[in-house]
């Protein structure tokens, strides 16, 4: 993982593209969220999902349809 | 003891039969109000002649001349809903949200709106445009979040019943930091509409109310439904082996596992292990599609629009969601999926699955980490862990008061079932109250006793 120095500067990167303003502090606080989420966003993207076939028009109120 | 003290289905009663004027309830309501949401901050907007209205206008129906709060979260036809925040993405506009009109045409009284985490985005409950509230049982430490009012509301003995929202355990948490019992109820069963994102498929409105009892009666008129009552014999519970029950503070796990064994005692129930397949990407799963579905609200304009007295944490947090790779987000739907169908498979075989509804007891106001066995986390990060999974799949979700662990601080057993099976968490819920002789249920904190 890049140290905070080098994520700041990859996030501020990414924010001036998009024309978003961000402040140091609030890179510092992204700093924080990245370090606590960051691990589980690239485990959840280096999962084995293949096999998981998807719920088309999924309904939240009932259990999945066999 | 006063009538403000008894639970919402005995005010509702008491009126009922004549035995007391709801006039004067709502008027000693609004003394409570001034003599003690001072330390509580739990109540952040009364309007006495709304509620009059209200009152004078209330039809003959199961919770006429009763008071009610209601989360910062729905429109009122007189006030709009602010979140919790100073700024808002999109406008908000007064109005009749379906909450509203389920407690209208249930003849309930709305006396007051109740404190929030700033935009939802918060399990604690310590950051609000209104301030923090405060946790009846220590006013130092957290309410739980996100319907932070409404669990110091109930607790404080406020009021008897709340409309809380939940969307990552935003009912369970309050109810398990202030002692009370929360209802999330079943994707699309109550009340949502008038919510400000309507195309959600991880909020639902519920009930916080001092027990089941309460609970059913208040979530039956959100569901349009009487919630029948019914005996949670035979029971079969579900333990998920590991962290859900490991990872959490020695009195938290040793308050359950009593709990969950004097719940099967009296239910003569069987109880067994149970696996949840990618469970342990079911947090993030829930994370990212809870906190993605506010993104078609965000534009770079209004993102740098948003002023200093909106918390540091929610500008840079909403900033920072803009950055979720998108294959996250697409692949937290597939954990979704099986997470689900893992879900309905161990619902053949057990009735309930349980565990701990926080991994820790409520941390003070001014330092919201928790410890545990694992380490130093923030309270958000451990508590999601807990409760995530329920609006990831849209199942009902139950948080029971089961006792006091450190400091002082109340103990919450989480209790799921399947999709629809609403009713017999609320049996089940009762079961317990009834083997622990209610002495959870019935425990006011120093604040509300006096």
């Amino acid at each position: 993982m890049q140290g905070n120095d080098g994520l700041q500067s990859f996030l501020a990167g990414g924010f001036e593209r998009a024309g978003i303003e961000a402040d140091e502090t609030e890179l510092a606080v992204m700093a924080v969220a990245e370090s606590i989420y960051r691990p589980r966003i690239q485990a959840l993207l280096e999962a084995d999902l293949d096999d998981v076939a998807p719920e088309p028009d999924i309904d939240l109120s009932q259990p999945p349809r066999p | 003891m006063s009538l403000l003290d008894r639970p919402l289905r005995e005010q509702a009663a008491a009126i009922a039969v004549g035995d007391a004027d709801p006039g004067e309830l709502l008027d000693a309501t609004l003394e409570r109000f001034e003599d003690r949401n001072p330390a509580l901050n739990a109540i952040v907007a009364t309007f006495p002649d709304e509620s009059r209205r209200m009152l004078a206008e209330a039809p003959d129906g199961p919770l006429r001349g009763v008071p009610v709060a209601i989360k910062d979260e729905w429109p009122l036809p007189w006030r709009a809903e602010r979140l919790g925040a100073a700024e808002l993405l999109s406008p908000t506009h007064p109005g009749e949200s379906a909450p509203y009109r389920a407690l209208r045409d249930a003849g309930a009284v709305i006396v007051g709106v109740a404190n929030m985490h700033e935009y939802g985005a918060g399990s604690t409950g310590h950051i609000s445009a209104y301030g923090p509230a405060h946790n009846p049982w220590d006013t130092e430490r957290c309410p739980g979040g996100s319907s932070s009012g409404s669990g110091a509301a109930v607790a404080g003995r406020l009021v008897a019943g709340a409309v809380g929202a939940d969307g990552i355990g935003s009912i369970r948490y309050p109810a398990a930091y202030c002692g009370i019992t929360g209802l999330k109820p079943t994707f699309g069963r109550s009340a949502m509409e008038g919510h400000h994102l309507p195309d959600t498929t991880t909020i639902v409105s519920g009930p916080l109310c001092a027990d089941a009892a309460d609970c059913r009666l208040l979530a039956g008129v959100l569901f349009g439904e009487q919630l029948s009552a019914g005996e949670a014999n035979g029971l079969r519970i579900g333990v998920v082996p590991g962290a859900p029950w490991d990872d959490c503070q020695p009195e938290v796990n040793s308050a359950c596992r009593a709990a969950l064994d004097a719940l099967g005692e009296a239910t003569s129930a069987t109880v067994r292990d149970v696996v949840i397949d990618d469970l342990e990407h079911s947090l993030i799963a829930s994370i990212l599609i809870g906190q993605t579905e506010e993104l078609p609200a965000m534009s770079p304009a209004k993102l740098n629009a948003l002023g200093e007295d909106v918390s540091i944490i929610a500008r840079a947090l909403m900033k920072y969601r803009l950055l979720v790779p998108a294959a996250a987000v697409a692949r937290a739907g597939r954990v979704r999926n099986l997470v689900r169908r893992s879900l309905a498979e161990a619902f053949e075989h057990v009735d309930v699955i349980a565990w701990p509804t926080v991994p820790a007891v409520s941390p003070p106001l001014d330092n919201t980490t928790v410890e545990l066995p694992s380490g130093t986390h923030s309270a958000d990060s451990a508590n999601a862990r807990f409760g995530g999974l329920a609006n990831l799949a849209g199942i009902p979700a139950i948080s029971v008061p089961v006792g006091l662990g450190e400091g002082g601080m109340p103990v919450g057993l989480q209790l799921q079932a399947a999709w629809g099976r609403d009713e017999l968490l609320l049996d089940s819920a009762e079961a317990l109250e009834r083997a622990t002789d209610r002495r959870h249920v019935d425990a006011f904190p120093a604040l509300a006793a006096a």
